[in-house]
């Protein structure tokens, strides 16, 4: 029989040694942040589509503000992360920051925006793959044919373990990001090529139509956030997470903005009409020192980062869709697992995506400017506002209590990242006009915030309704699979079975049974 | 026959629900899979009364004259069993000691454990055997497969029988049902299952099952919707 007196150090813990060997570091959480974000259609798309639409030059400067915004915002927000579950979802903040039934709502506005991303992207793939297949192959296939590959490409993935489009996807990323940097050095080599200040020109992120600018610009950085869901299985939770996230927004910003700052420079005063003219290609014909091939290949990579877009955001549409079935919020049958894969929420999304497609075929809307452009913009302006959103929740939570972090992490970052953010964000809302194309207030400029607005609304009032119909449900919101162990009423499965049978809140009944 | 299946223990017979597919693959990708066959492993030991106690916390608690008794025979329940007395022996006299955590232990299991346990002990019962798979464009490995899909598919046909006719279900069985509900298997293993038969199986669980197996199973399935949710 072990003595009491063994001393405690010298019996080594086999538990806590297999706990961290199975814990992920820095970089592996930042090559799945990296995944998230789709780096060839922002320096190829964005960046020309931001120019286009707003005539104006300073895109780099635009990416170095949004950039220096969310790494403040970063602070906060993994510092939060650090206390909370549930920590990939905009929607776990809000909850626990500003309360409940906005939670709810800015579980909605989540689903709204990544939606409206996943499914632009349908539209952009097929535009573009389209006239190559015409030109590779000779065959003329209108756009929503290759849309649907693509759609049934993604479905497929998402029915099965995530692994698979792991892979897949990491494959993609680094790809697209070396075409970004081999073109990108191939221009400022390229005969002639000088730099041009017009990239940087600040003055113009805070002028007429900057607001613009800088939504453009945040589109570029949605998906940095997912490293936050690796925190409770990371290596350092103090650490590893918030490493990843400040070294990939670095990362990425200093590659938008120099992929800008060359296109623009190697463009010099033609840039506008040229952006208006020449699209995404724009960037891989000024790269054409290098071949012919390189419009092609761009494009054919342009189509596939396309394809990473869809599917990372496919994959995490269906988590938060699964947490929120988890939770009671959404329908439990989308809380439930097969084969350890969210199906039933994966299959929601695509036929979902499914039907936007068919809308747009049957209606002969145009793929790229009202699917991909005002779909992009949707999605990126309310990604946006979530950011926002969640870095006053970060405030509001740390008011309650420190949790023993530094008044920097808790409150002067969380804040001056605020203010920043709320700028943006209004200088993006008032400029929606531009952004869209369109006169001021009509079109989508006006039917976006509207939805928006009705959707949030909506979500509050469901969050309002769940607290007096269901409070089992509502005390576990926010908190994802880990509702299961707060609220009884809560998880999908075997503990929502249990608890549907309604004589039974607990444990407690069976207690005293024993 | 019938009375030979009957003897596997818990883990057993859902390592062989998740098995039984025409080739003997797993129906789940390892890590849930490990979360289940861990968590049926700590459900045995509760229903041994080696484990007494799983608090609303989430803590274990051995029971207290544990050490005093000669260890169990079958192979997966004394592996499981010793790491967890080594582990409290380990935990005695620290003062940050937080005890036997469930989530730690599931995950722990998973990892490390649960599924070469059970395998093993299926592998001395005869119940599985050894092939290799891969060769061509992956390394070979070695992995188990059920010794024929009668005896793969026994375990869930015959809980399923069960709830479908109302019949009588023990612990046991409404423990595998709930694991095999917890992991996501139900869809393959109990296809077709009524409203009705639903509501007998939820009653039963309510009925017989002591809350210590309820909470290991509902964070059994917590822990598989947090792997969904990190990928």
């Amino acid at each position: 029989m072990p003595s009491t007196s063994t001393s405690p150090t010298s019996a080594p813990s086999a538990l806590s040694n297999s706990l961290a060997r199975d814990r992920i570091g820095a970089p592996g959480i930042g090559l799945a942040i990296a995944s998230s974000v789709a780096p060839l259609t922002v320096v190829a798309g964005v960046v020309t589509t931001a120019i286009a639409v707003t005539g104006l030059t300073a895109v780099s400067a635009a990416m170095l503000a949004v950039a220096f915004a969310l790494i403040l915002f970063a602070i906060g927000y993994v510092a939060m992360a650090r206390h909370i579950t549930n920590t990939g979802a905009f929607y776990a903040y809000v909850s626990k920051g500003l309360g409940r039934p906005l939670g709810v709502g800015a579980s909605w506005i989540a689903l709204l925006s990544y939606n409206a991303f996943q499914v632009a992207s349908y539209g952009g793939f097929g535009f573009i793959i389209a006239p190559l297949v015409q030109s590779w192959f000779g065959v003329d296939l209108p756009w929503w044919v290759f849309a649907a590959v693509a759609w049934a490409i993604v479905a497929y993935l998402g029915q099965r373990d995530v692994s698979v489009s792991e892979k897949v996807l990491a494959v993609l990323v680094i790809s697209e990001t070396l075409l970004v940097i081999v073109y990108a050095v191939a221009i400022f080599t390229s005969q002639g090529f000088q730099f041009d200040g017009g990239a940087w020109d600040f003055a113009q992120v805070f002028g007429a139509g900057g607001g613009a600018l800088l939504a453009v610009a945040a589109t570029g950085f949605a998906g940095v956030e997912q490293g936050a869901v690796y925190i409770e299985e990371s290596k350092d939770p103090k650490r590893s997470v918030a490493r990843a996230t400040f070294a990939t927004i670095v990362l990425i910003a200093l590659l938008y903005s120099v992929a800008s700052w060359v296109q623009i420079s190697a463009a010099g005063d033609q840039v506008v009409d040229r952006a208006r003219a020449e699209g995404p290609n724009m960037f891989f014909i000024q790269a054409g020192g290098l071949g012919d091939w390189t419009v092609d290949v761009g494009n054919l990579l342009f189509a596939t980062s396309l394809l990473a877009a869809m599917i990372a955001f496919h994959n995490i549409i269906a988590r938060y869709t699964y947490a929120l079935g988890r939770e009671g919020v959404l329908p439990t049958v989308f809380g439930r697992t097969v084969g350890g894969a969210p199906r039933n929420a994966s299959f929601a999304q695509s036929a979902f995506a499914l039907l936007v497609i068919l809308v747009y075929l049957i209606g002969g809307f145009d793929p790229l400017v009202q699917l991909f452009f005002w779909g992009g913009t949707t999605g990126g302006v309310g990604v946006l506002l979530l950011i926002t959103l969640t870095s006053i929740a970060v405030i509001g939570f740390f008011l309650r209590g420190g949790h023993g972090e530094s008044l920097w992490r808790r409150f002067i970052a969380p804040v001056i990242a605020t203010a920043l953010l709320l700028v943006i964000s209004y200088l993006a809302v008032t400029n929606l006009s531009t952004l869209f194309g369109v006169e001021p207030n009509t079109g989508p400029a006006l039917v976006m915030p509207i939805v928006a607005l009705v959707v949030l609304v909506a979500g509050i009032v469901w969050g309002l309704i769940l607290r007096s119909s269901k409070p089992e449900v509502y005390a576990g919101i926010g908190l994802g699979p880990d509702s299961a162990i707060a609220a009884k009423g809560s998880g999908g499965g075997f503990a929502a079975m249990m608890a549907e049978s309604g004589n039974d809140s607990g444990p407690d009944s069976s207690r005293d049974r024993t | 026959m019938a009375a030979l299946y009957d003897q596997l223990a818990l883990a057993d017979d859902l390592w062989m629900a998740a098995h039984d597919r025409p080739n003997g693959a797993s129906l789940l990708q390892p890590k849930p899979l490990g979360i289940g066959l861990g968590a049926a492993l700590l459900c045995e030991l509760v229903m041994a009364n080696w484990i007494v106690d799983v608090d609303e916390k989430g803590f274990l608690h051995l029971h207290p004259d544990a050490e005093r008794y000669a260890p169990p025979e079958d192979v997966a329940a004394q592996g499981v069993l010793s790491q967890l007395m080594q582990e409290a022996a380990a935990g005695r006299g620290h003062r940050h000691s937080s005890g036997l955590a469930v989530d730690d232990w599931i995950q722990h299991l998973q990892a490390d454990a649960a599924q070469h346990l059970v395998e093993q002990r299926l592998a001395q019962g005869d119940h599985v055997e050894q092939q290799t798979r891969g060769g061509r464009f992956r390394a070979a490995r070695t992995v188990f497969v059920p010794i024929s899909s009668s005896t793969s598919g026994w375990p869930a046909a015959r809980v399923k029988g069960l709830i479908e006719e109302s019949g009588e279900l023990s612990e046991k069985d409404l423990t595998l049902a709930g694991l095999i509900i917890a992991v996501g298997l139900d869809k393959e293993s109990f296809e077709g299952l009524s409203r009705r038969a639903r509501e007998y199986l939820v009653r039963q669980t309510q009925a017989k099952m002591r809350y210590q197996l309820r909470e290991l199973i509902v964070r059994a399935e917590t822990a598989v919707g947090r792997i969904v949710m990190t990928r």
